[in-house]
């Protein structure tokens, strides 16, 4: 009888040392680090102080936004209209986790990869020279920037018209115009925006240090003051030996999960090989040369950025701070942007509009065609709507 | 209740049934593994699963060669790519296969081991000889393991003749854009090659473990089959998002990222740890199953 449970030992063992492994990473991933106090301001003296020109990693970004994830099923499901898949493909970066692989060497060599299943998109950048490159469609698209235009920050790649959430409030990151096929932030672009929009609004403070992608990091943390506004906090993560943003997740507000997380998974700060920066597109490929849109032209779909750099002069603010309303004129919003069938599931009819409604974010189209946007309440808007 | 008569079957009676204490007799381990190969593939149900793995890709090239029209973006990823470059073949083929084709001959291959000596009649006189049960079960494990490469061999190597034969082969685009020498390309279609066979491994295992339960082949095969598919709908449903990275069907699509620039070797690395778990898990419940297991037929 001994023996003959004996046999089943390694049966009852196996799963317990597996169970221990499993466990053992998460319980090294969250050892303390120890690192020198800092007060608030030195962390943001540092990132304002960082030097890296040149990384390569790998980004991977979550969104839990109370939005329902469309099913990884049915890849025949999308639109067919180009306005209704290119949305499609926003609410897919808006509803489902995405991993970007990232190459940047000075300010005008940047490489980033939005890597899907069995299909990846590309966005290079080498001087003045931007290629995307969508595997699924097997389309380039090339584009020529202006040489005059503002050398971005180093760790800002900010491509134009590149799609992600690269500013508070995240609200309707529309496709726009030049590159429908552009991928997302890094952590640095994105904290590089916050930090930037600062004000007394916000209540900065430091949380306990961290470990980010085996890097020993500073946490901030930035409160907003106000009531009015959806977001409860935004964590940002600043290794300590470079003041590189590692890492930035938004909390909502009366939530404990993480409603939007983008955070490096590795990174290593020595410069990726020049090649990685010089594309050519395939044989076969469809390349489309497309124009530099010019900057004080109003973007032709919308909705625009709130606050963003390229804004047009189009949309309006009320509020203040991060409750901040955008709001675009009547007719702005073209019905066939709202053709798209995976919108259709996440829309919702209000009295006034319908309303894409996130733990983070409201957006609200109005039945003549206004766009009110904003990291605030339904209710906020719908007063907004009604006082215009 | 006293000591179990079949245990002295298993010819090693040592107290601690670890891998390790049956080194010293590996001598008897190459004969028994070659007997089992040369059953397993002078099987004509093997041949013909080969054979219908094989035609998988050449009915692609086929297909293709007659229509030559192909939308980008519609059908399974890469296949309109065929046209330009026949190294998409065996691509293409791997993506159609990985999800149905290949699970269905393994759970085939790897459901029957155990089960099917059992359901012949012929696992009792195996047992006679001083083999041992656990090499018993290795042989049998490395045997289903075997076919899975010889599976995925096959579908590449039908992919790659019929690709040679029908299309064009030049430079070969990755999924990045970048372009590489076909023979840069053949080597990345090796390792996405090597790539499913690791993917396979845990479902070996997992069929190894159901053919020890039960004496009648076709239900363990049935079972493993039924249990790639169920883990495939789990890992579809967004709602589970929490389980998805321990489903051993989770990483299948994952060899992709073998085809991006630069090689992205972390989709390889979790697979190959995932499919190590349950080959370990799955692996221990096999024998602890067939180790006690009573065996009349």
């Amino acid at each position: 009888m001994s023996s003959r449970w004996l046999r089943w030992m390694p049966a009852a063992a196996m799963p317990v040392v597996v169970a221990a492994v499993v466990l053992a990473g998460p319980l090294q991933a969250t050892a303390p680090v120890s690192l020198p106090a800092k007060t608030p301001e030195q962390v943001m003296a540092l990132v304002a102080g960082s030097k890296v020109q040149a990384l390569s990693g790998t980004v991977a970004e979550t969104v839990d936004l109370g939005l329902p994830q469309l099913p990884a099923m049915g890849a025949g499901a999308s639109s067919d209209s180009p306005s209704g898949a290119a949305m499609d493909q926003l609410l897919g970066l808006l509803t489902s986790p995405q991993t970007v692989r990232v190459y940047l060497d000075g300010a005008t060599n940047q490489r980033v990869q939005l890597m899907n299943t069995l299909a990846e998109q590309d966005v290079v950048r080498h001087g003045n020279s931007v290629w995307t490159y969508n595997s699924a469609t097997n389309t380039a698209t090339s584009l020529t920037l202006p040489t005059t235009a503002p050398a971005p920050y180093a760790t800002t790649p900010k491509l134009p018209g590149y799609v992600g959430p690269d500013t508070l409030p995240l609200a309707s990151k529309a496709p726009m115009v030049p590159t429908p096929d552009s991928p997302v932030a890094t952590p640095a672009q994105l904290a590089a925006t916050i930090l930037s929009n600062l004000d007394p609004s916000t209540d900065v403070s430091t949380g306990p240090s961290l470990s980010v992608a085996g890097r020993d990091a500073y946490q901030l943390l930035l409160t907003p003051r106000t009531s009015a506004t959806l977001v409860g906090e935004v964590r940002i993560a600043v290794d300590a030996a470079t003041g590189l943003p590692l890492s930035v997740s938004v909390q909502a507000k009366g939530s404990d999960g993480v409603a939007l997380s983008v955070a490096f998974t590795s990174i290593d700060l020595t410069a990726p090989p020049a090649s990685t920066f010089l594309f050519t597109p395939p044989p076969g490929a469809t390349v489309t040369q497309m124009a530099v849109p010019a900057r004080t032209s109003p973007l032709k779909t919308l909705p625009a950025t709130p606050a963003g750099p390229q804004l047009p002069a189009d949309p309006t603010t009320s509020g203040t701070g991060w409750a901040t309303i955008v709001a675009t004129p009547a007719g702005s919003v073209q019905a066939s942007l709202l053709d798209s069938a995976a919108l259709a599931q996440l829309l919702q009819d209000v009295p006034g509009g319908r309303v894409l409604e996130t733990s983070l974010f409201t957006a609200l189209v109005t039945t003549d065609g206004r766009l009110f946007v904003g990291a605030v309440p339904l209710a906020a808007l719908q007063a907004a709507a009604a006082s215009q | 209740m006293p000591s179990d008569p079949q245990a002295a079957d298993s010819g090693s009676p040592a107290p601690t049934p670890t891998p390790a204490d049956s080194s010293p007799q590996r001598g008897t381990l190459w004969p028994l593994l070659a007997s089992e190969l040369s059953v397993l593939f002078r099987r004509r149900r093997t041949a013909a699963m080969l054979a219908t793995l094989a035609a998988v890709p050449v009915l692609i090239a086929v297909a293709v060669r007659l229509t030559r029209s192909t939308t980008p973006g519609r059908g399974p990823a890469f296949l309109d790519r065929i046209t330009e470059n026949g190294l998409f073949v065996v691509l293409t083929a791997l993506v159609l296969c990985t999800p149905l084709f290949l699970p269905l001959t393994v759970g085939v291959t790897s459901g029957d081991t155990v089960a099917g000596e059992a359901g012949q009649g012929t696992l009792r006189y195996l047992l006679v000889a001083p083999a041992g049960r656990f090499r018993l079960l290795l042989v049998k494990y490395v045997g289903a393991a075997v076919f899975a490469v010889a599976a995925t061999a096959s579908v590449i190597v039908a992919g790659t003749v019929a690709g040679l034969l029908l299309f064009p082969v030049g430079q070969v685009p990755l999924l990045s854009g970048d372009v590489v020498s076909p023979w840069v390309a053949e080597g990345r279609i090796l390792l996405v090659g090597a790539y499913v066979c690791v993917s396979l491994l845990g479902l070996s295992a997992i069929g190894l473990f159901i053919s020890t339960l039960t004496d009648v082949p076709v239900g363990a095969m049935a079972a493993t089959v039924a249990l790639a598919i169920a883990a495939q709908v789990l890992d579809a449903l967004p709602q589970l998002a929490w389980l998805h990275p321990w489903l051993f069907s989770h990483y299948w699509l994952g060899f992709a990222d073998l085809l991006r620039q630069p090689i992205e070797w972390g989709s390889f690395g979790s697979n190959a740890l995932l499919q190590l778990g349950y080959l370990a898990v799955f692996g221990a419940f096999a024998y602890g199953r067939f180790a006690t297991k009573d065996v009349l037929s």
